[in-house]
């Protein structure tokens, strides 16, 4: 069995009566890298500070590396948790060079060692070049890259990432996001990204934690979170989909029918176009994306869905056109939303 | 449960430590002598209000029509040697009020140089009048302050004017209508604020008021202490004046608040400025200059001029001590002081919220506390505890302490802003980085804290040195017997109507006082490059 590296127990941050989190569990394996991902205020980014010991209003229990690390009157400082951070802003001393950045938390070490790690680090991030450059002269990339390896010098246990990417444009966010994500295969490190960025998730992450108002509503691989997610919220937070008021009679045959007291998730890829089909529905709006054209498309008991069409299908707004449901993964709640 | 920690502990004892002397000088509202009232209440008390009220009348109208002209010909008009000019009228602020006035004394007294001058010249036979009255006092303070309305008015109209000058010229204003119906009432916030400040440094000043022999509350509490030998009649007239400034305090911070409503658009658009045909330029140049003549380069040539006459007589031994007392005192503030400021910067900074905010505010009372008041108040809080102490000896106020401790309080908001705004720099996530290392809290603080938070140093250090060297009334009031300084010397020359002798040490003064006024003026520039 692998390596447990971070157990939380019942994590609950009530502030000023407000509760932030609630009663958060979570565990980590060796070398796993995990997601918590949410929008803003759901508690992702408070969590992510308690691990650090940032935080230290906190209940429950920490334990890090077999070492507790928070517990019933116990609280160990964020410098005796061996922990690396990486921040939003990159936070790098200015008036220090890439090489001065990278050793700032290493004073514990001989010299020759210090050294020996930053070639190590300059090497696994690439920017031996720029090594005795001050941050202002490095690009939004580039400092990203100075503070994961300020981070990753200290060989922590765990590596935090406080929204790392979201100062950086697009095109650069996922090349960047798949670039760290190599390097910490390679290292073996077990790393908790916080992100609000659902693509940014996907491609960093193995295991999701979706978060709401702090509580992890679901902790599984993203090819769960959409297929077969555990909470409305979830199903129309990952992704795009209607949740209709139906249930399963059947298997590959549900029907959508408004008296029926439970409900299921319908994606825009489980309506297909036909022409041919009976079953019609009217282009209420449609939205242009390339190769397909996403429709919202309305009944005519008033059920409204989404529909992924390939973009020769031009129809106009108001149409009446045929489709047809195939839905293969059913996702049902039970409870009424 | 709040965490105990050594930088709170220090902001807090400097913020009792500077609100004390204020409270003691408004305690004694509460333990009137009914003797001592009675006689400042006929004697002294009306001659000193009405003075105080014709002064301010005085210098409020002299500053605002020396500053905001010359303000809004800058900000919107362009001519020959505009950028040398806007430096010119900015200098003023390296010229302290009391050397100003006594140049001028010198100058154009009944038997000064140019009266006379022009007795000889035109044969009269008559003497030309005083210019010890009202009006040469407000003139002179006038042209010493109107560099913060100048400033100020400056600011208002190149960002607020900006916008609304484009806005009313498209309505189709003309310039003159566009001036009086918007870029002044929009304006009006900070040009209040720049007159509210230059009355606030006309109260509190000293050693000009008493070159002019013109009474206002400070000279009174300086002859009721040092002349009646009554430190509680003193104290009586420092709480009315105190009352005085905070009553200008607040209504400097309501505008304050107004300033925020009055913004025109987004986004900082700088018009470009008019050109000015040949005639008004020479119009403009010849206006400026003449300012610029009268508030600087005059005072500024002929106290180069008499330094230079009398140096070879006065330029000895004494010099060195005078020299040196000056410098270590105000070394000793600025350790002092930047101690301080670093803490407290340091516990707003990691450590935000009402209170620390509260602290911070209230520990920068004591800038807006006239010199004259504050010795008065240090003097009695630090006596009192000498005798609950050790009755008898006088441990307290018969060395430095009370004198490095009035000008820590007085300066301590100048050396405070810029140790605060440097802190900025210093981001959550640095600090957080900094938690997370395994360094020791001293080896952050070198490679990380300080080394940031230098160029903040080096600007708050700079700056109470200057105001220490050029201060007058605490320095006099608190030092030890003996101990004579720059500022002491010119104070001393000037009650003897030594006029040349005190020009001397004001030369150097002067010159020091430049070096902080070229520094704003080309931070100023660069912000506006920006």
């Amino acid at each position: 069995m692998a390596n447990k590296i971070l157990d939380l127990k019942n994590i609950s941050l009530k502030l000023e009566n407000h509760q932030i989190l609630k009663d958060v569990s979570l565990e980590l394996e060796d070398g796993d890298i995990a997601c918590l991902l949410g929008p803003s205020g759901c508690g992702k980014t408070s969590l992510l500070r308690i691990i650090a010991g940032l935080e230290e209003r906190s209940d429950g229990k920490i334990i890090l590396n077999k070492k507790t690390c928070q517990d019933t009157g116990l609280f160990l400082p964020p410098q005796k948790r061996k922990i690396g951070m990486v921040f939003q802003d990159y936070a790098l001393f200015p008036h220090l060079s890439v090489s001065e950045n990278i050793t700032f938390g290493l004073g514990h070490l001989k010299k020759n060692e210090q050294i020996a790690k930053l070639d190590e680090m300059l090497e696994l991030v690439k920017l031996g070049p720029w090594k005795d450059n001050y941050p202002h002269k490095l690009s939004g990339g580039q400092q990203q890259r100075v503070a994961l390896a300020r981070a990753l010098a200290q060989s922590p246990s765990i590596l935090l990432l406080d929204e790392p990417f979201s100062n950086l444009d697009t095109e650069l966010r996922y090349q960047l996001s798949e670039d760290v994500r190599n390097i910490l295969k390679q290292l073996k490190m077990t790393a908790i990204l916080v992100t609000h960025d659902q693509t940014e998730a996907f491609s960093f992450a193995d295991k999701i934690g979706v978060m709401k108002e702090g509580v992890i509503q679901q902790f599984s691989a993203s090819y769960d979170l959409y297929h077969s997610p555990q909470t409305p919220f979830i199903a129309s937070f990952i992704g795009e989909g209607v949740i209709v008021p139906g249930n399963l009679v059947k298997a590959y045959m549900p029907s959508l029918d408004h008296s029926i007291n439970g409900s299921i998730l319908v994606r825009p890829d489980d309506i297909t176009h036909d022409d041919d089909s009976l079953l019609k529905a009217r282009i209420f709006k449609k939205i242009f994306r390339g190769s397909h054209f996403l429709y919202v498309l309305d009944f005519d008991n008033g059920l409204r869905v989404l529909s992924l069409v390939q973009s020769h299908h031009d129809h106009n707004i108001g149409d009446l056109i045929g489709v047809r449901i195939e839905i293969d993964h059913i996702v049902e709640f039970t409870h009424p939303t | 449960m709040p965490k105990f920690s050594f930088s709170k502990f220090i902001s807090l004892f400097v913020g009792i430590v500077i609100t004390i002397p204020i409270f003691i000088i408004f305690s004694s509202f509460l333990k009137v002598d009914a003797g001592i009232w009675s006689h400042l209440k006929i004697y002294v008390l009306p001659e000193l209000i009405l003075n105080t009220l014709k002064l301010i009348c005085g210098v409020g109208l002299g500053t605002l029509l020396l500053g905001v002209p010359l303000a809004y010909i800058n900000s919107f008009y362009d001519y020959p040697g505009r950028s040398f000019f806007s430096f010119l009228a900015i200098l003023p602020m390296s010229i302290p009020a009391y050397i100003m006035a006594f140049v001028y004394v010198a100058l154009f007294d009944i038997t000064g140089i140019w009266s006379l001058a022009i007795k000889d010249f035109l044969g009269l036979s008559f003497f030309l009048p005083s210019i010890r009255n009202l009006y040469g006092i407000s003139l002179v303070l006038s042209l010493c302050f109107y560099p913060y309305v100048y400033l100020l008015s400056k600011n208002a109209f190149e960002g607020q004017g900006a916008r609304a000058l484009e806005v009313s010229q498209v309505m189709g204003l003309s310039k003159f209508n566009t001036l009086l119906k918007v870029i002044l009432p929009l304006s009006r916030p900070w040009i209040f604020s720049g007159v509210l400040l230059a009355l606030m440094e006309t109260i509190a000043d000293f050693g000009a008021v008493s070159i002019f022999n013109y009474t206002t509350f400070t000279t009174a509490i300086y002859r009721s202490w040092f002349g009646l030998f009554s430190l509680d009649s003193a104290q009586q007239l420092a709480a009315i004046l105190i009352s005085f400034v905070f009553l200008l305090m607040i209504f400097e911070r309501l505008q304050e608040k107004k300033k925020s409503f009055a913004t025109i658009g987004r986004g900082s658009v700088r018009p470009s400025r008019i050109k000015l045909g040949w005639g008004k330029s020479a119009l403009v140049i010849l206006g400026s200059g003449l300012i610029s003549l009268m508030a600087f380069i005059i005072p500024f040539i002929m106290i180069a001029k008499w330094a230079f006459k009398v140096m070879s007589q006065d330029l000895d031994a004494r010099y060195i001590s005078f020299m040196w007392n000056s410098i270590e005192i105000a070394f000793l503030t600025v350790i002092v002081l930047l101690i301080f400021s670093f803490f407290m910067a340091y516990a707003v900074r990691k450590y935000p919220g009402v209170i620390a905010e509260t602290i911070k505010n209230l520990s920068s009372l004591g800038y807006a506390v006239p010199g004259s008041v504050l010795a008065v108040g240090v003097f009695i809080f630090l006596s009192t505890v000498e005798n609950k102490l050790t009755p008898g000896q006088k441990i307290l106020t018969s060395g430095l302490s009370a004198l490095i401790i009035g000008l820590s309080i007085r300066f301590y908001s100048i050396s405070l802003a810029p140790i605060s705004n440097a802190f900025l720099r210093i981001t959550d996530s640095h600090f957080h980085i900094m938690a997370l290392s395994s360094n020791s809290q001293i080896k952050n603080f070198f490679k990380a804290i300080a080394p940031m938070i230098r160029p903040g140093v080096f600007t708050a250090a700079l700056m109470v040195f200057v105001e220490v060297m050029k201060e007058m009334p605490i320095t006099l009031m608190t030092r030890p017997f003996g101990k004579e300084t720059l500022s002491i010397r010119i104070f001393e020359m000037t009650s003897e109507g030594e006029w040349e002798r005190a020009a001397l040490p004001s030369l150097f003064l002067v010159i020091i006082s430049l070096v902080p006024t070229i520094l704003l003026f080309i931070q100023s520039e660069k912000s506006h490059g920006k």
